[in-house]
């Protein structure tokens, strides 16, 4: 019984994770269709954010929540307006800018802090759930990537800038006739990308270390969720995450986790030949 | 006055030429027609108008300010506002939503949805119905009220009528006309349908191969002969 109850705590973590890190690409790869290869970078960024603002004594809470969040969120809209803003609609050219750009950060960040893992300390400490131990900082994700896709569907569905943005990401010529900046749409809304992508790397610092080659595990399962899930933001960051999440764990629980990031892929192979658009392609398709 | 007046107007997609030297001028309040056939210059002539279209030379004047230069939200923003051919809408916004973003780009009152929904009536039970799921006529009475809820003071129509039922091109030709009287509104609009355009336009230019070559006073366009003349078909 207590085992069971990890183990769903477990794949609900699971499913938490896919969800943060998959959010801020379901923006920028999902809403704006570019490729941005160097998004696990930026969550790498917010990681080291968290790490050198905490060693500078700033609170963890402030760290994570605020500062990960606003510096990578800044730094996407710097990389927006220099690169991005003039390979819109040129996929293969913001694939191969975004790939030079991840290269140049992991570079960048190894040279300041070296190849090493860095440690933030872990908020909350552990509870006993029968013979078992589980993270206090388990249950904070759960609520924060709840709290994060709630809001990030709120903002789409009730606010005038989400309006505007899902317009202008239908259609951004009619949306300009009409007295809009499209720019600085695409602009806030690649730096919102790039903001949630930090407080990802922020949150996810106190339990997986921060090291520059982070990006990359990051990546993959990120774009998978993102293409599993389809077009629709928020319904398909929270379907793919929860199929993926659930199997993926569950097969790490019964076997070890490199079947379980096996698993991962072959179910979305599996989804994607049933489903070509994604879930949202077929199934809610009138969802956010 | 002339609300809107362009000289020497040459517009290009890439390296190939579309319009040559358009003079035009609409004063305000007028109902003009562009009145020419498939791939003349027409549509361009309007997104050239509008910004989307880059000039390669010539001067638009709006307000008696040189906007040949600003782009496109910047005209919108002076007043001009554009219903494109295929309507454009947001499919996947409902009715409402649709209507809204045509508010917000201008900040306007919540209010003008309520005033258009009056000219439009048949847009009222559709309201939570996403944009991709109207018909072709019901598309375009949305492309026309969203645009009009931006308190434009120039509106480009660019056809239509095209693909739209007779019972709809009747009532969008009753509402323009309303609110062309009840709001003083200037209106350009590019048609092929000689009947709909002769039946609104106070003035009509025809256009050929990306001139602007003849105005037709609209007395004159009434007689078939004149028009098969000007424009090679029939009224």
């Amino acid at each position: 019984m207590d085992y069971s109850l990890v183990v769903a705590i477990e794949l609900v973590r699971e499913v938490a994770g896919l969800i943060l890190i998959a959010t801020g690409l379901a923006v920028i790869f999902g809403m704006m269709r570019v490729i941005n290869i160097a998004h696990g970078e930026f969550m790498m960024l917010g990681g080291y954010t968290v790490v050198l603002t905490t060693k500078m004594g700033v609170n963890i809470w402030v760290a994570i929540l605020i500062l990960a969040p606003l510096a990578v969120g800044i730094f996407g809209v710097i990389v927006e307006r220099c690169i991005i803003r003039h390979l819109y609609g040129r996929i293969i050219d913001s694939l191969l800018a975004t790939w030079g750009l991840s290269l140049f950060l992991i570079g960048f960040v190894t040279v300041v802090f070296g190849n090493t893992v860095e440690g933030v300390s872990n908020p909350f400490g552990g509870f006993a759930v029968g013979q078992y131990k589980v993270a206090g900082y388990t249950f904070f994700l759960i609520f924060a990537a709840v709290a994060f896709i709630a809001s990030v569907y709120l903002t789409l569905k009730y606010t005038k800038a989400g309006l505007i943005a899902r317009a202008t990401m239908q259609n951004s010529d009619m949306v300009e006739a009409l007295g809009v900046n499209s720019k600085h749409v695409y602009m806030a809304t690649f730096g919102i990308g790039a903001a949630f992508a930090g407080l990802a790397g922020g949150l996810l610092a106190p339990i997986s270390g921060v090291v520059p080659g982070m990006g990359a595990l990051l990546i993959g399962k990120a774009f998978i969720t993102v293409v599993t899930g389809g077009a629709a933001v928020v319904a398909g960051t929270l379907s793919a995450s929860t199929i993926l999440g659930s199997i993926s764990q569950a097969v790490t629980f019964a076997t070890n986790p490199v079947y379980g990031d096996a698993a991962l892929l072959f179910v979305a192979l599996i989804l994607l030949r049933l489903l070509p658009q994604g879930i949202t392609g077929r199934i809610f398709t009138r969802s956010i | 006055m002339a609300l809107l007046e362009i000289h020497d107007l040459r517009a290009a997609y890439g390296h190939v030429p579309i319009l040559h030297k358009i003079d035009m001028h609409v004063e305000q309040g007028e109902f003009v027609g562009v009145l020419g056939h498939n791939g003349m210059g027409k549509t361009t002539l309007l997104r050239a108008i509008m910004g989307f279209v880059t000039t390669k030379g010539g001067r638009i004047v709006y307000q008696d300010q040189e906007i040949q230069r600003l782009p496109t939200y910047r005209r919108a923003r002076m007043g001009m506002s554009l219903v494109p051919q295929g309507r454009e809408i947001f499919p996947n916004l409902t009715v409402l939503e649709n209507l809204t973003v045509g508010i917000l780009g201008k900040k306007g009152s919540l209010d003008r949805i309520d005033e258009m929904l009056e000219y439009f009536p048949r847009l009222r039970p559709l309201l939570d119905r996403r944009g991709g799921a109207l018909s072709g006529g019901e598309q375009q009475i949305l492309a026309i009220a969203r645009c009009l809820c931006n308190h434009p003071s120039l509106i480009l129509l660019d056809e239509p009528t095209e693909g739209v039922q007779p019972s709809i091109i009747h009532e969008i030709s009753e509402v323009l006309q309303k609110l062309q009287g009840q709001q003083n509104l200037t209106i350009v609009l590019v048609e092929q349908n000689l009947e709909f355009i002769v039946g609104l336009a106070s003035r009509i230019y025809t256009i050929s191969r990306g001139v602007l070559d003849t105005e037709i006073p609209i007395d004159e366009i009434k007689d078939s002969a004149m028009v098969a003349e000007y424009l090679g078909f029939g009224a």
